[in-house]
């Protein structure tokens, strides 16, 4: 087992910046100086409990009341404490790291532990998978220090010792820690800093414990257990054994939740599209986080835009993926796109995310040789059509797939790419999907429907008919006399058996005329237009002609 | 026939310009020179070796644009491309793309000339603008083989097909970009361009208008159908009639069952007047029983 502890010490600060549009975590719009950074502190009962580097080089000090503050730098910004943000935000963070370990549990106010001892060869070593961590932190927003142990407390203790904890009670009692002492060494960790269970190592024990010169960890542990438990109780020394190790410390592991949806409520509205963009990138970053931790890929997703200032329902902007996705790129790539077409709100004071759709993550492979044309991948395939149903609306991108029907309009459909099964529905029962390879069954002749009588031809057998690569939708009436017929007829009949649905299929002026249901043919030609092209024609019941396709 | 001459060698680059200004200026997809015409470009067989015999190469370019000019739909203009959609659909994992074809692509054609309908991709933007970037992104994008596209003549310029024929080479894509005959004066990046024409039944022209090293040439026929003659009509509409007397006797005796005798009405009257033009089949009356 090893332990890695991710201690973010600005999160009261972090749930108010991450939720201003150009704050923390997002990069600025490339070539613009950073603007200067406003001093800002987080106050709580009036008392400043985290100042950020710009407050603390003009002089605040954590503890300093409001008034103060404000004396020393009336510039400043001050937000209050919200726990509850703090502890949605933590959760939200824990669950990024979910692409990291399985095990994963909270440990409130500001920390997380994960058991990285299963990862580490995933991951090629601690120190690549903790700079991993880092990362992953800081693409979404928040500042962390990560250390690691054998065991969670001491993981705890170590990361914590970096950062001192901004709370009112602990900064007094950090006043007497010496600063000294803050190194990586466990044994110099400041009481204070370890003191992360409330209950069992209490801001008393610890006023105690300095009261009798004992500041460190090291200290605290020389001392005979048998002494401390019938000073202090038995909780301090329970505490220590988890610490070292010689007790086990089983963690509730984190489960994530079973649906991604995620509303970000800004506290400035914002007009900029590339700030909008920001902080569309960082929600999509959660969810390519949540689809690692879950093995899931997405094909729909939801955006939610809320405009400023009127109770409107907010502008959902849907995007969807021919096949499942994983990653932020291409998640933000298609939702780019799709908002080109969108008009939003002048002003968004709201993004909401949810995934609407998911399907269980089949994974990525790649060819061996890349490099050689025509190797391109299913996904491959998937993005391109993505990208322009995106931008050219949806539909706008069809297959085609031949079906085993006798009426020319029938025989075929079109589906969308990349639908490996295409969804049929006939009238009459399939026989089969397979491509066909002479067209659909015609009917040869009268002989086809003359009953039980055996048929009598002795002609020449009829050849498959030929179909033309361009079909006409609906059939276009055209003159005789432009045309030369070169081969037919090919009678096709349709409907006999069914006295009303063949109407459907006729041309409108034609199924208005027709009162009788039997006998409704066409025959077909391969006809030369007086222009050199050659076309498929047919003749109908009334003999009028039409121009049904073009040999192309 | 013109073919490159090896005399024509490259000439020594005496010149001001930065060695490296010019290496960047010779790397253009755009620039090529005569020297490098001695080596063949790719090219993938058309299935017609009168045709392939001109091409340069010895078929249709495998990355290009490529330009078929056209006075009518449907003198076999696909039918020419046939082979070469067979080959790439069955051969490569690529999207076959048709970009705002001007009718419906037909499945049970397509299939029945043995094409695999899963790799054809249909697109149909609403304006030039899109139509052009729907090109343009499946030419980029390297995972489609072959472009199929009918673009709005009366705004396409020279500059539109220079970034075609860019993007394609781009993608290692042949486009085929189907416009009018009359667009043969204007000026086009194609590094190939066909003119088709109707030559008889079943058989298509084809005049190479410009091609890669070499001169233009015209009169390349070749058969891009098996031919139809009228007679086959008559022959057909003969089989019918047969049929029809063997009904009528059988009416005769099994006076139940009502024949059906509309084939051999249209059958008559294409034989009211036989050998000359189809036109009287408009005076057929409509058979009623």
């Amino acid at each position: 087992m090893r332990w890695l502890a991710v201690h973010c010490p600005t999160l009261p600060l972090e749930v108010f910046t991450l939720r201003e549009p150009g704050g923390a975590g997002i990069a600025p719009p490339a070539g613009s100086e950073p603007s200067p950074a406003l001093p800002r502190v987080v106050i709580e009962d009036n008392r400043v409990v985290l100042a950020d580097p710009a407050a603390v080089a003009a002089g605040i000090q954590p503890g300093s009341t409001l008034a103060t503050a404000h004396a020393i730098c009336p510039a400043l910004r001050h937000y209050r404490r919200e726990p509850d943000q703090e502890a949605r935000w933590l959760r939200r963070l824990a669950e990024a790291l979910h692409a990291f370990s399985s095990q994963v549990s909270l440990v409130p106010p500001a920390g997380v532990v994960v058991e990285i001892g299963a990862s580490l060869r995933l991951f090629g070593g601690e120190e690549a998978l903790v700079a991993a961590v880092r990362a992953a932190c800081l693409a979404l927003g928040h500042q962390v220090v990560c250390r690691t142990a054998m065991t969670p407390l001491a993981a705890l203790a170590l990361a914590r010792a970096e950062c001192p904890e901004p709370t009112k009670a602990l900064t007094e009692a950090l006043t007497e820690a010496p600063t000294e002492a803050l190194t990586e060494a466990l044994t110099k960790v400041p009481l204070a800093a370890a003191a992360i269970e409330s209950d069992r190592l209490t801001p008393a024990i610890i006023e105690q414990l300095a009261g009798m010169g004992v500041r460190t960890l090291g200290q605290l542990l020389a001392l005979p257990s048998e002494g401390l438990a019938s000073r202090f109780g038995s909780d301090l020394v329970d505490y220590l054994a988890r610490l070292t190790g010689t007790r086990p410390d089983p963690r509730q592991a984190l489960v994530p939740a079973p649906y991604f949806r995620r509303n970000l409520h800004l506290l400035e509205p914002v007009r900029s599209r590339d700030v909008l963009l920001g902080l569309m990138t960082r929600l999509l970053n959660a969810l390519q986080h949540w689809l690692l931790a879950r093995n899931l890929g997405v094909e729909e997703l939801a955006w939610r835009f809320t405009a400023a200032g009127r109770a409107r329902p907010p502008l959902v902007v849907g995007v969807r993926f021919s096949t499942a996705q994983q990653r932020q790129a291409r998640l933000l790539e298609i939702s780019r796109l799709e908002l080109d077409r969108t008009q939003l709100p002048d002003e968004v004071i709201g993004i909401g995310l949810s995934a609407e759709r998911l399907q269980s993550w089949r994974g990525d492979s790649t060819t061996l040789f890349r490099w050689l044309p025509g190797t391109a991948q299913p996904t491959e395939l998937g993005r391109l059509v993505d990208r322009l149903e995106a931008r050219l609306g949806r539909g706008t991108c069809w297959s085609i797939r031949a079906r085993d029907q006798h009426m020319p309009e029938a025989a075929w459909q079109p589906v969308a790419p990349l639908r490996a099964v295409a969804p049929l529905r006939a009238v009459a029962p399939l026989r089969g999907v397979a491509p066909l390879r002479a067209g659909p069954t015609a009917k040869p002749g009268p002989t086809a429907r003359s009953g039980p009588r055996p048929p009598r031809a002795t002609g020449p057998a009829p050849r498959p008919g030929r179909r033309p690569i361009w079909l006409f939708v609906p059939p276009r009436p055209i003159r005789s006399s432009q045309l030369t017929l070169l081969r037919g007829p090919e009678r096709i009949e349709t409907g006999w058996w069914q006295p009303d649905t063949a109407t459907r299929t006729d041309p409108p002026e034609v199924a208005q005329t027709t009162a009788l249901p039997q006998a409704r043919w066409r025959d077909y030609y391969v006809a030369r237009l007086v222009n050199g092209a050659e076309c498929w024609v047919f003749v109908d019941t009334h003999t009028r002609w039409y121009l049904h396709g073009y040999f192309g | 026939m013109a073919t490159p001459s090896s005399a024509f060698r490259e000439p020594s680059v005496q010149s001001e310009l930065p060695a490296r200004s010019l290496q960047t200026l010779l790397e253009h997809p755009a620039l090529w020179r005569a020297g490098q015409l001695q080596r063949a470009p790719a090219a993938h067989p058309s299935g017609f070796p009168e045709l392939d015999a001109h091409l340069p190469g010895g078929g249709w370019p495998r990355a290009g644009l490529a330009e078929c000019l056209l006075d009518t739909t449907g003198v076999g203009e696909l039918r020419v491309l046939a082979p070469l959609i067979r080959a790439l659909s069955r051969s490569e994992a690529r999207w076959i793309a048709w970009i705002n074809p001007p009718f419906t692509p037909y499945a049970p054609a397509l299939a029945a000339l043995d094409i695999d309908l899963e790799r054809m991709l249909v697109i149909s933007p609403r304006t030039h603008r899109e139509a052009v970037w729907a090109l343009e992104q499946t030419s980029r994008s390297g995972s489609c083989s072959l472009a199929l596209a009918w673009l709005d003549e009366r705004q396409l310029g020279p500059r539109d097909t220079r970034r075609l024929q860019f993007a394609a080479q781009q993608g290692q894509m042949l486009t085929c970009l189907f416009r009018p005959a009359q667009a043969a004066a204007t000026q086009s990046m194609a590094e190939l361009r066909l003119a088709l024409a109707p030559a008889g039944p079943g058989r298509l022209r084809i005049d190479i208008r410009k091609r890669r090293g070499s001169w233009p040439v015209s009169g390349i026929e070749v058969q891009v159908e098996t031919p139809d003659s009228p007679e086959a009509v008559y022959v057909q509409l003969d089989h019918w009639r047969r049929q029809r007397a063997a009904a009528v006797t059988d009416a005769v005796t099994d006076a139940k069952e009502p024949a059906d005798l509309a084939p051999v009405d249209t059958a008559t009257a294409l034989d009211a007047s036989p050998g000359v033009s189809n036109s009287p089949v408009d005076a057929v009356a409509p058979v009623t029983h």
